[in-house]
């Protein structure tokens, strides 16, 4: 059971670690991806204007 | 009827306006990113424009809703420090995927926008057609319990006890999600995704820092100790999961969820490169196992927080073990939170939670209703369906599937444990599709009779239900043994795999003349 015990521990100081850092990553590193993602599909757009339709 | 946990709650009227404003700020971005909306791949796949980072957030926005928060917490809760094994299989399923592109990387390199489309490129558009459909009903039959999820967590949260106040709230829910969802297509999703994925995982840390510097440490091993022994540490002792409930959970949280699952899939599809889509499961294998780890930390410490409740532990244990109520064992982590988290952060914690339910139903509502226009009604109409039609038909069918889930989680008394009703809808289809994608991406003999058998085989898995197999006779006394449902879901797996080989040695498709090299898209490899 001790055993045990300490790799649970283990594991949850790593994910514990591991998850802060990627919602740290993915939080700063994510709002410049959704500004060119936004970008691409104006290009995509421009690019063949007969491929869009008005939203209704 | 499932009694209600009341221990009093820390839910103000000022969490409530945080949690409104949150919900309009959300549906805003909806009609917002609504401009952008042009063609089917616009509204799918956000034009194919993912990056790695907004891909990461998105498919982890998806994947950590409020039923995996609700599920985990209470896996934890009934399980201990064992049940972190699900966790921990499902990190490592998904960087095995993400090291070695497993399904996904041939699947991108093929541009297809669905699972069932694949199936046409390989086996044809009956195949395509039958699986949709088993993939459509699958999945939304595997919603069906979600709102009742969010009925429960909202009930123990904010102290509500009343029932009809909590099914309206429920109804006004789907109304926002289904405006959003309807209106803005993947891009929206995106959008949210991102923001719900930031607000609920740092609100997700904060709450097991609380947790720990409230309870302390060691009164947290010591009531697992105390409620489960061994079997609360050791995920193999046969007394608790056990070895086969294990090897299941590597298959359906590890392989499946990463790679067949198709919300996660659809994700890899919509990643620029192929490159992008590894490096979207290295990262993304770090959120598929602390989606498990982390809630189920916290139902670990509602577990001790509750039995040293007088209130709650004479409803939630009996003889010092933990109840076999489904209903009420769900309510422990909402009910714990209600009364740890202060003023304001439980407001966040509530956003951040009905941001991820919302989330979940929006991206899964996408799925579903793009591969009943894509993959269903476009096949069968002989593929005539303009572009406006396919959009217009998929908002109708995510207008009629909200309708279904609302009738069917709120209103349909189910009598199901939550887990085995999500584990056997979701193997009606994963069964039968892994054994497409496996044979069909890497066997060029799999055979279109192969996989037809392979798809009917999913089917099966309903005896994974206990309430199919009592109807049966399929019981313990009847039979003289028990019948585990991880053997079942096992057993099935393997059978599909099994008739999908002798399918298609047995009857090999008479065209195999035509091109096994598929067309590669535009933009696959940079």
């Amino acid at each position: 059971m001790n055993s045990w015990l300490m790799f649970w521990q283990v594991l949850l100081i790593g994910a514990f670690t591991l998850f802060g850092l990627l919602a740290i990553i993915v939080a700063v590193g994510g709002l410049f991806d959704i500004r060119t993602m936004f970008r691409r599909v104006d290009a995509q757009h421009d690019a063949d204007p007969t491929d869009h339709q008005s939203a209704p | 009827m499932t009694e209600i946990l009341d221990l009093g709650t820390n839910f103000t009227r000022f969490d409530w306006a945080i949690v409104v404003a949150y919900l309009v700020g959300t549906v805003a971005i909806g009609i917002y990113a609504n401009r952008y909306v042009g063609n089917m791949s616009d509204y799918i796949v956000a034009g194919r424009s993912l990056n790695s980072r907004i891909g990461i957030a998105t498919m982890l926005g998806s994947e950590i809703g409020l039923v995996t928060v609700m599920y985990s917490a209470q896996k934890g809760f009934s399980g201990g420090f064992a049940a972190f094994h699900i966790g921990l299989v499902a990190g490592i399923g998904a960087l095995i995927v993400g090291l070695t592109g497993f399904i996904v990387v041939p699947l991108r390199r093929r541009g297809v926008m669905t699972i069932p489309e694949f199936y046409e490129q390989r086996f044809g558009r009956g195949v395509r057609v039958l699986g949709g459909v088993i993939l459509a009903v699958a999945g939304i039959l595997n919603m069906g319990v979600f709102l009742k999820a969010g009925a429960i967590f909202l009930t123990g949260l904010t102290g509500m006890s009343n029932p009809n106040a909590v099914n309206v709230v429920m109804t006004i829910l789907i109304i926002l999600v289904l405006t959003y969802t309807i209106l803005g297509g993947m891009l929206s999703v995106v959008i949210t995704d991102y923001l719900q994925f930031v607000l609920l995982s740092f609100g997700l840390l904060l709450t097991c820092f609380l947790s720990v510097r409230y309870l302390g440490w060691s009164e947290v091993v010591d009531t697992v100790k105390t409620v489960h022994g061994e079997p609360g540490f050791n995920p193999f002792h046969g007394e608790g999961f056990g070895p086969s409930y294990v090897v299941q959970m590597a298959l359906t949280a590890g392989i499946i969820s990463a790679a067949v699952w198709p919300t996660a899939v659809m994700r890899a599809c919509a990643a620029r490169d192929t490159l992008v889509v590894k490096r979207l499961y290295l990262w993304s294998s770090i959120g598929f196992m602390t989606r498990f780890i982390v809630p189920m930390f916290i139902g670990i410490c509602a577990l001790t927080f509750l039995y040293n409740d007088p209130t709650a532990s004479r409803l939630l244990f009996a003889d010092g073990r933990v109840v076999d109520d489904v209903g009420l064992t769900l309510q422990a982590m909402p009910v714990f939170l209600s009364r740890i988290l202060p003023i304001g952060l439980i407001g966040l914690i509530g956003a951040a939670m009905l941001a991820a339910f919302m989330s979940t139903h929006d991206s899964y509502l996408l799925c579903w209703a793009s591969v009943l226009v894509e993959d269903v009604a476009n096949p069968v109409t002989g593929g005539s369906m303009s572009e406006r039609a396919r959009i217009t038909t998929a908002r109708v069918l995510i207008f009629l599937i909200g309708v279904f889930l609302l009738v069917w989680s709120l209103w349909y008394p189910l009598q199901q444990d939550m887990w085995d009703y999500l584990a056997v809808t979701a193997a009606i289809y994963f069964t039968g599709a892994l054994a497409l994608l496996v044979g069909g991406l890497y066997w060029k003999r799999a055979s279109r009779v192969g996989a037809y058998l392979a798809l009917l085989c999913g089917g099966l898995a309903l005896f994974a239900l206990p309430p199919v197999r009592e109807g049966l006779g399929l019981t313990p006394d009847r039979l003289g043994f028990e019948i585990r449902e991880a053997h079942i879901v096992l057993g099935t797996t393997a059978l599909a795999m099994t008739l999908m080989i002798v399918g298609s040695l047995l009857f090999p498709d008479r065209d195999r003349g035509r091109p096994a090299a598929f067309p590669i898209r535009e933009g696959v490899d940079e």
